[in-house]
């Protein structure tokens, strides 16, 4: 489990988040004239938003211990705000008055941390090229379908996407390869689009939604594959909203032999527990893909394992979090960590048998 | 407060309920304004929680439904994939049976028909052996139409296509059970196609189907009565009707009467039937790419049709 030492500041930045929040807010627009006369109400909001958002990533990186989940954050965040045009003047700014306000809050004992912290933000908008990490790869094995099936779903050509992907899904073996080098790559990619204000949130919820419409034309096939020696529970922690990697996980464990039980997103800790005491599972998959999520992740590890019935499966995590530091996994205390969908197969098999 | 789960026996339910409202009010709080418990998991879980404000709780019951219509997608999925597995096994159980059955009624048939025709036995002997004789026929009949659907259905039927004139091959069906509607004073009139169309069919098999529906609507028409069969071409398929005077089909009995084993709940035929001349049928013509199908109403007699498209 992560070690609490910064306990009594996450407890205080939970509480007082909102007041400290509007109280940074309210510093900068006093400090920067140009701010507080040209934003409109709405770009306010949004600041004031992301006063709340900032706080809640330090709470969750000082709760996590983790540096590196700061970093990610602040690069995807840079990404974010400088596409839209935000000055990497005014979000130094911003994070420097956040140092002011937290130092007034927090325990001395804890400050070295958040200036460590508040360094690394600076360092970000200051000098680093953010290298932006697109989900197409021409050296992919299945770039040019990949390609094609993105293009279907951007001009909103739902019935051939559909249509493109079922002539390509000839047997399971075939939906696996257009899982790992067409779906995830793609939904990656329209990821990045809407994350550098090329696309629309609708544009990437349509998107998403017509590869989920595509997954469900795959199950006649998925399901008619050969007998499943182990159970797998497959869930997302309760808050947690993105669903499809999970999904698409949770189909190629199947096509590679598990009895999968998917129960989706947003699930409330009694009924994950009574499911896999129930279904008597060998592993239990976890998928968390927003960070502020993590501590609940690692609530709900701590429950399966206190868990008479439920702790004798094995705990394995997967989601994009656990990308940005590897050693996350266990520091919320799961047993494993798939970093990619297609070795999850056998890193599980590898833990159940051990 | 975060919100609790607390899993308690059913049994336990209300005990566990007015505890809760008691620590709540001695708490000066409400349950439903302050608290809300929530039951789920079939009245075992019970959750302990804030409530929500409205647009969450819309929001987390649709992620709930979402979930739920997922699940039941796999599980319909699952449970479909089981089921295939299953009628593949049956099949297979039942060809394999009919075929070991195949050789004993064949010697069975060949002996009766020997030893009825025995001027050694008594008039009563000859009945029964009559009897054996015919029902060892039955037998036959009805195994080597399990054999024939067992391979049709899975997968295995093998169409010998072959360019044929379809008028000719209607006509000729119809001319084979003429006599058999002779018998009972019945009259077939044949509404043909009017001109020659000629089709890339498994002739055999589409011929079977055609004596099949004509011979069905021979056992279930009313003496002296009139069978009408018409041949059309519609949307490049070829049409094929049988329409009779019988007691007609039950609405009921329509969906389900192109399935194995299925008896009609008027079965009022005059020959035992073994109930899978049908679902030979229907397999044949959607070998061919074509529909089956029966309009009726009961009292008023059976249209039985099929189309098979042209190539």
């Amino acid at each position: 489990m992560a070690a609490k030492r910064y306990a009594e500041s996450i407890k205080i930045i939970d509480e007082h988040k909102q007041k400290m929040a509007s109280e940074i807010f309210k510093l900068q627009m006093t400090r920067n004239d140009r701010l507080s006369r040209y934003y409109t109400d709405y770009q306010k909001q949004k600041c004031l938003q992301d006063a709340l958002y900032n706080l809640e990533y330090i709470s969750e990186s000082l709760a996590m211990d983790s540096k590196e989940l700061w970093t990610s954050y602040l690069n995807w965040l840079k990404t974010l705000l400088i596409t839209q045009g935000v000055k990497a003047a005014d979000v130094v700014e911003h994070f420097l008055i956040l140092s002011e306000v937290l130092e007034d809050y927090l325990p001395q004992t804890d400050l070295p941390r958040i200036a460590e912290l508040i360094e690394l933000a600076v360092k970000v908008f200051h000098d680093q090229e953010v290298e932006l990490k697109q989900g197409l790869n021409k050296d992919s094995p299945r770039y040019e379908e990949a390609k094609k099936y993105m293009n279907m779903l951007l001009s909103s050509k739902r019935n051939q996407a559909i249509q493109y992907i079922m002539s390509l899904a000839t047997d399971s073996q075939a939906i696996r390869e257009i899982y790992l080098h067409i779906l995830q790559p793609v939904q990656r990619e329209i990821g990045f689009l809407w994350h550098t204000n090329k696309i629309s949130v609708a544009q990437e919820h349509y998107c998403t939604g017509v590869t989920q419409l595509v997954i469900a034309q795959f199950y006649p096939i998925i399901f008619a594959s050969g007998n499943k020696d182990l159970k797998m529970v497959s869930t997302c922690v309760s808050g947690e909203l993105h669903e499809i990697g999970l999904r698409m996980v949770t189909d190629i464990m199947e096509i590679d032999g598990w009895d999968t039980v998917y129960l989706g997103a947003n699930m409330p800790n009694s009924g994950i527990l009574e499911t896999i005491a129930r279904e008597k599972a060998d592993l239990v998959a976890i998928s968390v893909t927003y960070p502020l999520n993590l501590h609940k992740a690692e609530d709900l590890i701590r429950l399966i394992k206190e868990d008479a019935d439920a702790s004798k499966a094995k705990i394995m995590v997967g989601g994009y979090p656990f990308l940005s530091d590897v050693n996350l996994w266990q520091k919320i205390g799961a047993d494993a960590f798939a970093n990619d969908a297609s070795l999850a197969d056998g890193i599980a098999r590898r833990l159940v048998k051990a | 407060m975060k919100n609790t789960s607390l899993i308690i026996s059913s049994s336990r339910l209300t005990e566990v309920e007015n505890m809760i409202l008691e620590t709540l009010e001695a708490h000066g709080l409400q349950l439903g304004t302050d608290f809300h418990l929530r039951t789920e998991e079939a009245g075992t879980v019970q959750q302990l929680e804030k409530p929500k404000s409205e647009d969450q709780f819309y929001f987390d019951e649709l992620t709930r439904l979402n979930n739920e219509f997922i699940k039941a997608q796999r599980e319909l999925a699952k449970a479909n994939a089981g089921l295939k597995e299953m009628v593949e096994l049956r099949n297979r159980f039942v060809g394999m049976a009919a075929h070991d059955l195949r050789n004993p009624i064949s010697i069975i048939r060949s002996f009766s028909e020997i030893l009825k025709n025995d001027a050694d036995l008594s008039t009563d002997n000859q009945e029964i052996t009559a009897i054996m004789h015919r029902t060892a026929i039955f037998m036959q009949k009805l195994v080597d139409s399990i054999l024939d659907l067992s391979a049709m259905q899975s997968g295995k039927v093998s169409l010998n296509l072959a360019e044929v004139e379809i008028n000719q091959l209607f006509e000729r069906m119809i001319v084979q059970n003429q006599i058999l509607a002779n018998q009972h004073g019945i009259s077939i009139i044949y509404d043909g196609l009017d001109q020659e169309v000629k089709s890339s069919i498994d002739s055999v098999k589409i011929g079977q189907v055609v004596n099949n529906l004509i011979n069905n609507s021979i056992k279930y028409s009313p003496d002296n009565s009139t069978i009408t069969c018409t041949a059309r071409i519609r949307d490049n398929a070829c049409l094929f009707c049988v329409q009779d005077e019988g007691p007609g089909i039950a609405k009921e009995d329509a969906i389900k009467i192109f399935e194995p084993f299925q008896r009609l709940s008027n079965n009022e035929g005059r020959q035992k039937s073994v109930g899978l001349g049908l679902s030979i049928c229907k397999n044949i013509i959607e070998a061919h790419g074509g529909k089956i199908w029966v309009n009726s109403v009961e009292g008023k007699g059976a249209d039985f049709c099929f189309s098979i498209p042209l190539s």
